[in-house]
């Protein structure tokens, strides 16, 4: 289980800890890394203070945002009168927020996620790490059936190595992952808002799109990052095999030839593509990447996009 | 059915791992995945076939249980017991009629087949011999056991353009007759001369009826009689069930002109011999055609010769030489192969002693001559006898027709060849030869008892003429195929495929034209499948009488092609359930 405080529950299916790879979250050179990547974020971002983050949603600030037609409640102090003077219309000025952000992760910890678990670990590490170097409140959770807390909501920098070795002590769990009872549990668990990033293979059976539409529909900054192993995404299965599910572990008998290969495939593709589809419908950042390319390197992708806003 | 080697049938209990191996091995590779959800999307399109995917895994396990089955069957050396398994003598006809139909559907071709046949289903505890069957009866594979051989034999045998001879029966009668320690299978259309097989004989019949017409009989020469004037002689024999229309046609080979060419209509079965006379004719090759189509071809054509007409010049010696000069002017007349002459005689009729150096025919011997040594007095003949039977002296006389009046005691010297004598023993006719000269003497007084008014004058003549001139053997101007000539010492004769044959006997065993060349002359004679067995292609001759004979591949062989088939499909499956 991945909160600390549950993670003791039991488990048909073994689970895949880190005791596989001792120390690979808190030891020096990957807080190295970590750190690097925090200064590229300082270079993107602006800035270490709070407020540094962009956001989209606008509110009082100091940074210029837009102009909005000045409606009835409406600050009047924000007014434009140089705008009035000349067009005799009144409008208001628009700020960027600027406020005490909070990052929330959510980090798929099903057991669909055992080959890229440690990759996806490494991102949620390097993410948070960034997080709270900013002086952002960070919360981390891991999804399966429901939600496990693996940091509650913490800040400053000085709370970097206990959430690494909470997160280096998070095992894959659960029988299914169930994206929308989770969502519906962070809802109820978290009012205020914030950046979501959500960490996942997104292969819920139940589908993702009403767990993307309640994120978005709270109000969040949500950020998608798909992460899959090239045998997700490709068959090389030839001939006679039994399927095993690695959550439910139902069965199957199937017989793949070409033809199956290539409609497994099909569906895959298009499975992706609906994701990437309804993120950009809702306006949710998106990004996919594989475990085999270095969580730096997705880091300095996401990074170089300017940041988790879509 | 029996095995040959029965201990091998152990091999089945191979079959119990076998099917456990399988069992081990068809049980398909485990794979994990975290998009089985996804995967159900294209279970969902396989359900169809899901059922033949369990069934395949048991239809694999029994394939290959059959495969192994069909092979240890293979080793143990199956064997149908058909027949009695004796050595087998199989004789194939090769004679005309077999080359009879359409391509691959002869006779022969259907011979050969069963013969293969035959020779594929020995199974190495059988031993068999192959012989050709038409105008003699020929060993083309003695006994033996090797198919290779045996295949090699069946395959060399060809269809000739003989009939089947006595001879041929005759000999195989042989081979069957007694308690032999085999079968003798005679492959047949059974058509032509197969009358009279030993019933020992097993006798399989080819082929089904076919609808043909041929020429049967032929000849062609001149006509007595009529200047220029030649005859062709044909018979038509017919196989077809109902009246058909056809054309004779006759042309000249030598200037390509059609001389005749005559509707005819052929009602089945043998027609009646005509002559069709040909005005003006030209010696030389000639073809005569019978323009139907029909299933076989080889006897609606035969190519003749005509000869060249070529007269003896008779001298006449003889104190009444009347009748004689007359008789030799009628021969001339009528187109005959006499004619007067003087100076250039080569033959003479002579009454009493001769008195040139031709060969001559003496009628009434009288005073000294070479031919006779002593002459006394006339006697009385009641009844004259036949020395020597078929003479060509002879052969168209009737002697009780001739009235020996006036024949006298004679002696002939040493060496004459007495053909006919008296009662008493007194000769009558006979030929001898002195000093290189040769007469026949006729010990009769032809002036006496109407002896000129006798129809066998003229016949005597003739006969002694060709026989003094050697005419007798003059060559026909076509021979059926199968006929045996005697090649003259000194003569070769060349056979239309070009094969030359010396003095003796010799077969005319080849369609065409033939040349026998001699000193100082060349005679050219056709060969033609003349033989209304051969042509009458009804269905007639022996019925079948074959028992069953193992024929065709071993059943050894054919389980291992099942087994190899099942193995082939079963690696398809393999590879489906390895491979996709």
């Amino acid at each position: 289980m991945l909160s600390r405080a549950s993670n003791r529950e039991d488990h048909a299916v073994p689970n895949r800890t880190m005791s596989d790879s001792p120390g690979e979250l808190t030891n020096a050179d990957f807080i190295r890394r970590l750190e690097s990547l925090y200064l590229l974020a300082r270079r993107v971002l602006g800035g270490t203070l709070q407020a540094d983050r962009k956001s989209k949603r606008k509110g009082a600030g100091i940074t210029f945002a837009d102009y909005a037609e000045y409606q009835l409640g409406d600050d009047y102090r924000a007014i434009d009168w140089r705008v009035f003077a000349r067009f005799d219309q009144l409008v208001i000025k628009l700020f960027e927020v600027e406020e005490d952000t909070t990052v929330y992760i959510l980090a798929d910890t099903s057991h669909s996620m055992g080959s890229k678990f440690l990759p996806a670990k490494k991102l949620v590490a390097s993410m948070g790490y960034i997080a709270l170097n900013c002086l952002d409140r960070l919360t981390v959770y891991g999804m399966a059936e429901k939600l496990h807390p693996i940091q509650n909501p913490t800040r400053g920098k000085a709370k970097v190595l206990s959430f690494l070795r909470a997160l280096e002590a998070g095992e894959t769990n659960g029988n299914d992952t169930d994206f929308t009872a989770c969502v519906r549990e962070f809802e109820v668990r978290h009012r205020k808002k914030g950046v979501v990033l959500v960490i996942s293979d997104f292969l819920f059976p139940g589908g993702f799109e009403d767990g993307l539409k309640r994120l978005s529909g709270i109000g969040h900054d949500v950020y998608c990052l798909q992460m899959h192993s090239k045998s997700d995404l490709t068959c090389d299965w030839k001939g006679d095999v039994e399927i095993d599910c690695v959550e439910t572990h139902r069965k199957e008998r199937i017989t793949v030839t070409r033809k199956e290969i290539q409609k497994y495939e099909t569906i895959m593709a298009e499975w992706n593509a609906a994701l990437k589809k309804e993120c950009a419908r809702r306006g949710i950042g998106y990004a996919t990447t594989t475990d085999d390319i270095p969580f730096e390197d997705v880091v300095q992708g996401i990074l170089r996009r300017g940041g988790l806003v879509a | 059915m029996t095995f040959l080697s029965p201990g091998l049938l152990w091999g089945l209990f191979a079959l119990i791992p076998i099917a456990a191996i399988f069992f081990l091995k068809v049980r398909p590779r485990r794979k994990q995945t975290n998009a089985f959800f996804l995967w159900q999307k294209v279970f969902e399109e396989k359900k169809s076939s899901a059922l033949f995917r369990r069934l395949r895994d048991l239809f694999s396990l029994i394939l290959m249980l059959l495969a192994a089955a069909a092979i240890v069957f293979a080793m143990s050396r199956p064997r149908v017991d058909q027949d009695d398994g004796r050595d087998l003598l199989v004789v194939v006809d090769i004679s005309a009629s077999m080359s009879a139909g359409p391509q691959d559907e002869r006779g022969i071709d259907l011979a050969l087949q069963e013969a293969e046949g035959i020779v594929t289903a020995l199974n190495g505890t059988r031993r068999m011999a192959l012989a050709s069957f038409a105008d003699k009866l020929e060993f083309v594979s003695h006994l033996s056991d090797s198919p290779r051989d045996l295949l090699q034999s069946v395959r060399s045998l060809e269809t000739r353009d003989v009939p089947v001879s006595e001879n041929a029966r005759r000999t195989l009668n042989q081979y069957a007759g007694g308690d032999q320690n085999y079968r003798v299978i005679l492959l047949t259309d059974g058509h032509g001369g197969l009358e009279g097989l030993d019933e020992k004989i097993e006798v399989m019949r080819l082929g089904e009826p076919m609808k043909n017409a041929g020429l049967v009989e032929a000849d062609f020469g001149w006509i007595p009689g009529k200047a220029n004037t030649a005859g062709f002689f044909y018979r038509i024999a017919s196989s077809f069930t109902e009246t058909k229309q056809a054309e004779l046609e006759l042309r000249n080979v030598e200037n390509g002109g059609i001389a005749r060419l005559l509707p005819i209509t052929l009602e089945p079965g043998l027609t009646e011999a005509k002559v069709l006379e040909i005005g003006q004719a030209d010696p030389g090759k000639w073809v005569a055609s019978l323009n139907i189509v029909d299933d076989f071809l080889k006897d609606n054509e035969i190519e003749m010769v005509l000869p060249v007409p070529k007269k003896i010049p008779v001298r006449v010696s003889a104190k009444q030489s009347y009748f004689f000069q007359r008789c030799v002017e009628a021969f001339d007349l009528s187109g005959g192969i006499l004619r007067p002459a003087s100076e250039d005689a080569e033959l003479m009729l002579a009454q009493g002693a001769p008195d040139g150096g031709e060969p001559a025919l003496v009628f009434g011997p009288d005073g000294e001559s070479p031919y006779w040594t002593s002459l006394g007095d006339p006697i009385e003949v009641l009844a004259a006898r036949v020395v020597v039977e078929g003479h060509p002296v002879l052969k168209h006389l009737d002697l009780d027709g001739l009235p020996f009046i006036g024949a006298r005691a004679i002696t002939p010297p040493d060496g004459a060849i007495i053909l006919a004598k008296s009662e008493s023993g007194v000769p009558l006719i006979y030929k001898s030869s002195q000093e290189g000269r040769t007469a026949i003497v006729v010990n009769l007084d032809p002036t006496l008892g109407d002896f000129f008014l006798s129809p066998w004058f003229p016949v005597l003549v003739h006969d002694a003429a060709r026989h003094l001139k050697s005419r007798e053997g003059e060559w026909r101007a076509v021979y059926p195929t199968g006929t045996v000539v005697t090649v003259p010492d000194g003569g070769e004769l060349t056979k239309p495929g070009g094969e030359v044959i010396g003095a003796g006997p010799a077969e005319l065993d080849e369609r065409g034209l033939f040349t026998l060349a001699l000193p100082g002359q060349t005679t050219v004679f056709g060969a033609s499948l003349l033989h209304p067995g051969e042509s009458l292609l009804d269905d007639s001759g022996p019925p079948a009488s074959a028992q069953d004979v193992a024929s065709g591949k071993p059943p050894a062989l054919w389980l291992l092609i099942i087994a190899l088939i099942i193995i082939a499909v079963e690696s398809v499956l393999y590879h489906r359930r390895k491979l996709g």
